[in-house]
């Protein structure tokens, strides 16, 4: 089981990682629930170390964990940082979603 | 019953930690966690009453499993009926004498000469409502109110002895109130109704 | 989906992703309502693409197929009468004898055969359809309203009814929401709605009286609001009694005056034209002393006439009088005097009508509260409801308990009724009856579930009957049933028996006599699906829309702030996009919609890198992180 990260999002978050004042400061992610589907991601930096269970993804120096649980529904995602119009932001590739729902931050599977 | 999510009080719902506790037959006082006394405090009672209904409420498990909203429904519907016989006086002083010495149904003597007086008002009422007499029919239902306040007057002595002693004897002497009560229950009904149908 | 920022840690789970769309529907008489909690604040009614909030309960029916809803129905009303119809909620669950009795100026071409539901022959006869379905295309309207307003499907909604809806009258009411492919969360009493709006928007505490006097309804309600619980002590009222009646007591008169004094039938296009004219007339007497009707004629000069208010008073006076004594029963019910109330509350448009309120002012002895409009403050309150039981944030605070309106019973020999569940007693409730059989060798019990208030069963309303069949043979009083009644939080009634000594069972949850079958509801939706893909194809082009417009906007904003970043080719690419775009939002094809998306997103992405580099270098020349992010 795995998440990939681009290289253009490893490059975008260890910029904002310096910005932030805490270069070694690693990323959650995962799913937990809410949203008009039930489902949403977790996005944001973690707090202190791994915990016991977590899966921690490697891209260079920056790291990623991921609880076991939300590692089922995101198996085979790509982790991606885009530019358009609307702005800048990152992406979440995930094979395993079936559908986005219109406010952009939940998922259905 | 113990709660099963951290082995607390009983009634409907858990005191320790607010759960819903499995439905079951209990009776109407202990649905509302109130012990099996006629006095009650109106405030603490509605007080009560409001806190179960915030927490067994169908409106809290709308999104719940279907065994959990039917349990919710079936909870919050056992406790609308404890709190509809309790809040009313003589409903809880029958509900708390049928509880404990049993049905008053068929089982509680009637003295002949009551049952005598009783029939004679009723007729009474019957010709001045087919006669047209309302104030008739008032003065009646008046007298009648103020027998049924004595009466229950009584019954309240009653069953302060039982809450004081938890002595039985006391609650024989409520069932004949009791009884009494009904006849006097039906006839202002009876009058009521004819007022209804005047107006 | 949209792009996403890296958050504190915990904030993700502090925030919601987005709001649970759920609304609140006030389905009227003369008009309906949908309403929504936008902002987790504060409800709020939403208007259609031209901001009108009232949808009129009109639909109209095309002789070459096809369904118009509100307004355009309306304006069709009185050229095809029978094919229009207006007022389905006072038909609504009841049965052909019901009506049959009921239906002075009714200007529809009713099929009255089928004893149990009524139906419209409508489309210029080629169609029969049952209120149920009528309401249906209503509530699919306010639906799509708020679909298009929130940008997706609805989780779920709560629909209005009268507090004095009997039971197949609600369950026609939930049928019609489910017809709608709606999820009905829950069917909300009118006047407690409006108590929720009132309370909630108020912050009051103490008892209230609700005075709901609709176009076709009345209900009243005696409220208390403690601590954030909003319990109804009683209700009372009457299904077939609203402003629908003061129009027809105008338009009566006005009939016989065009028929040269005497009684005479009129066709139903007349009757529409002279009903619409007296509720034109009844509604500018509001704050006008003398009103005018003008009735066209086909032959001759227009029929006008003048109507002032003491008139209008005297005509309609004896109907508003009919309310007196439902509100005197219903505080008795409360066991309290209107000395013991807090306020009164008026709903319903009919409420505007002067005499209305002087009335219920001299009735409970205060001046009754209307600072938020009687038109909208129910469906603001089922928009509160909505809220609360599927909304974004869960409020653990505030809490409805509500009534039954009408005592439940079962008959019993000789055409008496025992009464199980009686009148305002809360919801959800139960009751559990014991029976034993009356012959040797009995082997089934007839079930006779009926409502109301009456000891007799002619006097009340038959809602189903069953047979519990199988009983063990014997002589009589061996078998013994035990019937349960449960009503649930909807306030509809569900029955169980069942035979004590073989554990034989029988449950229903009670389909009234008078009303629709489910298979007959299963059909209608099974029709329904027939448009299902049509749905979804809608949808999502409604979703892909909402989205291309925000891109557009965005595209052109940033071509307006940067000129200088954007050089001929990108230009001219992003043009032809933009427009290749536009051309295809006019479509039906929402693969179109999103492929275009695309293409305008590939042709924009030279630009985003240059205004994204610029962001970068101005970062460089020494500007704030905040400043930045703004400009980001």
């Amino acid at each position: 089981m795995a998440i990939t990260i681009t290289e253009r999002a490893a490059k975008e978050i260890r910029r904002q990682a310096e910005k932030r004042g805490t270069p070694e400061a690693a990323l959650r992610v995962g799913i937990r629930g809410g949203g008009c589907t039930g489902f949403a991601y977790l996005f944001e930096w973690a707090e202190g170390a791994a915990r016991a269970h977590d899966h921690v993804i490697e891209h260079g120096d920056v790291r990623v964990f991921v609880d076991p649980k939300s590692l089922v529904y995101l198996d085979g995602t790509a982790l991606d940082f885009v530019t358009n119009v609307m702005g800048h932001g990152f992406k979440f590739e995930n094979p395993n979603a079936k559908g986005a729902c219109g406010c952009g931050e939940s998922i259905q599977f | 019953m113990a709660c099963e999510q951290c082995s607390g009080a009983t009634g409907l719902a858990c005191e320790g930690c607010g759960a819903m506790l499995p439905a079951r037959a209990i009776d109407r006082f202990a649905a509302l966690g109130l012990p099996r006394r006629f006095a009650v405090d109106a405030a603490e009672f509605e007080t009560k009453f409001r806190e179960l209904s915030k927490r067994l409420h169908p409106d809290r498990f709308v999104r719940a499993a279907p065994a959990d909203r039917a349990r919710a429904a079936q909870a919050t519907a056992t406790l609308n009926e404890a709190y509809r016989t309790l809040r009313d006086e003589s409903a809880r002083a029958e509900y708390l004498v049928t509880l404990e010495t049993g049905s008053l149904d068929g089982n509680q003597p009637v003295a002949a000469a009551f049952l005598h007086e009783i029939l004679e008002l009723r007729e009474e009422l019957d010709e001045a409502a087919a006669a047209g007499d309302h104030a008739r029919v008032a003065a009646l239902g008046q007298a009648m109110t103020v027998r049924r306040d004595a009466s229950l007057g009584v019954l309240r002595a009653q069953l302060a002895v039982w809450d004081g002693a938890s002595d039985p004897a006391a609650l024989a002497e409520a069932r004949g109130e009791l009884v009494a009560l009904r006849y006097y229950r039906r006839y202002l009904e009876a009058c009521a109704g004819y007022e209804e149908g005047a107006a | 989906m949209s792009l996403m920022q890296i958050g504190e840690p915990g904030e993700s789970r502090a925030k919601e992703a987005c709001a649970g769309r759920a609304v609140g529907i006030d389905l009227g008489t003369t008009h309906s309502l949908v309403a929504t909690v936008e902002d987790g604040v504060r409800p709020l009614v939403l208007g259609d693409a031209r901001g009108r909030a009232l949808l009129p309960s009109v639909v109209h029916y095309r002789a070459g197929g096809g369904v118009l809803v509100g307004d355009e129905a309306r304006r069709l009303a009185a050229e095809f009468p029978t094919d229009t119809i207006a007022s389905a909620k006072r038909l609504v669950g009841r049965g052909s004898d019901e009506v049959r009795a009921a239906s002075t100026l009714m200007p529809y071409d009713l099929d009255l055969t089928d004893s149990k539901v009524v139906r419209f022959r409508v489309a210029g006869g080629t169609r029969r359809v049952t209120p149920i379905e009528v309401s249906a295309e209503i509530l699919r309207v306010l639906r799509e309203r708020a679909e298009e307003r929130l940008g997706g499907p609805l989780d779920g909604v709560v629909i209005t009814v009268p507090a004095y809806f009997d039971d197949a009258q609600r369950q026609a009411t939930r049928d019609a929401g489910r017809l709608a492919g709606l999820e009905v969360l829950r069917l909300l009493n009118e006047p407690t709605a409006a108590a929720l709006a009132y309370g909630l928007d108020k912050g009051a505490q103490g008892k209230f009286a609700v005075y709901d006097l609709g176009g076709g309804t009345f209900d009243v309600s005696i409220l208390e609001l403690t601590g954030g619980v909003f319990q109804v002590r009683a209700t009372g009222g009457d299904t077939a009694l609203g402003g629908d009646d003061f129009d027809r007591a105008i338009a009566e008169v006005v009939l016989r005056e065009l028929a040269g004094g005497v009684d005479a039938t009129h066709d139903a296009g007349q009757v529409r034209r002279v009903l619409d004219a007296a509720r034109t007339a009844r509604e500018a007497l509001t704050s006008d002393d003398v009103a005018e009707l003008r009735i066209e004629r086909t032959e001759g000069a227009p029929y006008v006439r003048t109507l002032d208010r003491t008139e209008l008073e005297a005509l309609i006076r004896p109907i508003v009088e009919r309310t007196r004594s439902t509100c005197r029963r219903a505080l008795a019910d409360a066991g309290m005097t209107a000395r013991d109330l807090d306020g009164v509350i008026l709903v319903g448009g009919a409420t505007r009508t002067p005499l209305v309120r002087a009335f219920v002012a001299e009735l409970f002895g205060r001046s009754p509260l209307a600072d938020i409009d009687p038109d909208q403050v129910v469906a603001l309150g089922a928009a509160v409801q909505a809220d609360l039981l599927a909304g974004s944030r869960r409020r653990d605070d505030v809490l409805l308990l509500d009534v039954v309106p009408l005592s439940l019973g079962l008959e019993m020999m000789g055409g008496v009724v025992e009464k199980l569940i009686h009148r305002n007693s809360g919801v959800p409730c139960g009751a559990e009856q014991e029976f034993t059989t009356y012959a040797d060798q009995q082997t089934g019990f007839d079930l006779h579930v009926v409502q109301g208030e009456r000891d007799t069963v002619a006097n009340c309303r038959s809602l189903a009957r069953f047979v519990l069949r199988g009983l063990p043979v014997g002589p009589a009083g061996m078998a013994k049933a035990k019937i349960t009644f449960l009503v649930d939080a909807d306030g509809i009634l569900c029955v169980t028996a069942r035979e004590e000594t073989t554990g034989i069972e029988a449950a229903i949850e009670v389909k009234p006599s008078y009303g629709l079958t489910d298979d007959e509801v299963e059909q209608m939706l099974i029709d329904s699906y027939a448009h299902a893909e049509e749905d979804k194809a809608a949808r999502l082009l409604l979703t892909e829309r909402v989205e291309a417009d925000g891109i557009i906007a965005a595209t052109r904003a940033a071509m307006a702030q940067d000129p200088a970043l954007l050089d001929d080719a990108t230009r001219s690419a992003l043009e032809l996009a933009l427009a290749a775009l536009a051309v295809r939002i006019g479509g039906l094809d929402h693969r179109a919609i999103h492929e275009a998306v695309e293409a305008l997103d590939r042709a924009a992405q030279p630009f985003a890198e240059r205004r994204m580099n610029r962001s970068m270098d101005a970062a460089m020349a020494g500007r704030s992180i905040t400043e930045l992010e703004e400009i980001l």
